[in-house]
């Protein structure tokens, strides 16, 4: 069962990023959605990623080597931050294959938001090297 | 000529793919950036005259397994931007060329799933080794 574009034909809220018409076929919609599952999977992986590297820094403490806990730290972040991002990736995807009307728009909004969370794991990225690099000097005395 | 050969974006929509496939290529290379983070880590992490074996076990493993994933991530990532830009460059087929790029980002989340289960495993080994 399909559900009609949220909010009009533009759906959601903004700016419209498209006025092409066009509505995907069986296949487009299944490789489409393929994609945003897996984003969702991605981002729920990258979550759990998070906790793991947690747990492995908790670990790193207990063998007494908190230097290598504090390294961990960058990597955590990244974890958490491209979770939080690619789910919503994830969700713009699959709206494409669930709702009916103006496929483009909505694809272009799935490729916009991608294009979001590109740009904040690169910053996210810098600012964790960054970070790695200050820890690591600072933890070598 | 079937309906998605027919469909050519327009420029405001390749203005947004373009965009995309931008942030594509800056992340293939923050990736790379990682792959050589994680090498450095699993290096430097090791204190070889004061450490046992298993707490070398325990940094070298994790990192050198982290950087192969982000190495070929990064690879990933060059041929989503690259696909992208090529949607944008080309004329005709607009529509397969997109298709092409959401089948290897679905790789590329697939990559991504598998380094997370990888540092699942590697904290398992660390803790049957270390524990």
């Amino acid at each position: 069962m399909t559900a009609q574009t949220p909010g009009g034909p533009g759906g959601f809220g903004g700016p419209r990023l498209s006025e092409g018409q066009y509505e995907f076929g069986g296949d487009e919609n299944r490789r489409i959605e393929r994609a945003g599952t897996s984003s969702g999977v991605w981002a729920a992986c990258a979550i759990v990623g998070a906790v793991l590297l947690g747990v492995l820094a908790g670990l790193q403490i207990y063998l007494h080597n908190v230097r290598g806990a504090l390294l961990l730290a960058p990597l955590l972040l990244i974890c958490a931050v491209a979770g939080w991002l690619y789910l919503g990736t994830g969700r713009a995807l699959k709206q494409v294959v669930t709702t009916e009307g103006n496929d483009i728009e909505l694809l272009m909004r799935a490729l916009d938001r991608l294009a979001r969370a590109f740009r904040y794991e690169v910053i996210a990225t810098g600012v964790a090297l960054v970070l790695f690099v200050v820890l690591a000097v600072l933890t070598r005395m | 000529m079937s309906q998605h050969d027919a469909y050519e974006f327009t420029s405001r929509e390749n203005e947004t793919i373009g965009k995309a496939a931008t942030w594509s290529l800056a992340l293939a290379g923050a990736s790379l950036a990682m792959t050589l983070a994680h090498l450095a880590f699993a290096v430097i992490g090791v204190d070889l005259s004061g450490s046992s074996f298993r707490l070398i076990v325990f940094d070298v493993g994790p990192g050198l397994v982290s950087a192969g994933c982000y190495a070929a991530a990064a690879f990933l990532f060059a041929i989503i931007g690259g696909s992208l830009r090529n949607v944008v460059s080309t004329q005709g087929n607009d529509l397969k060329h997109m298709l092409k790029v959401l089948d290897m980002l679905h790789r590329v989340f697939l990559l991504r799933i598998a380094l997370v289960i990888q540092t699942g495993l590697a904290v398992l080994a660390v803790i049957a080794v270390g524990g």
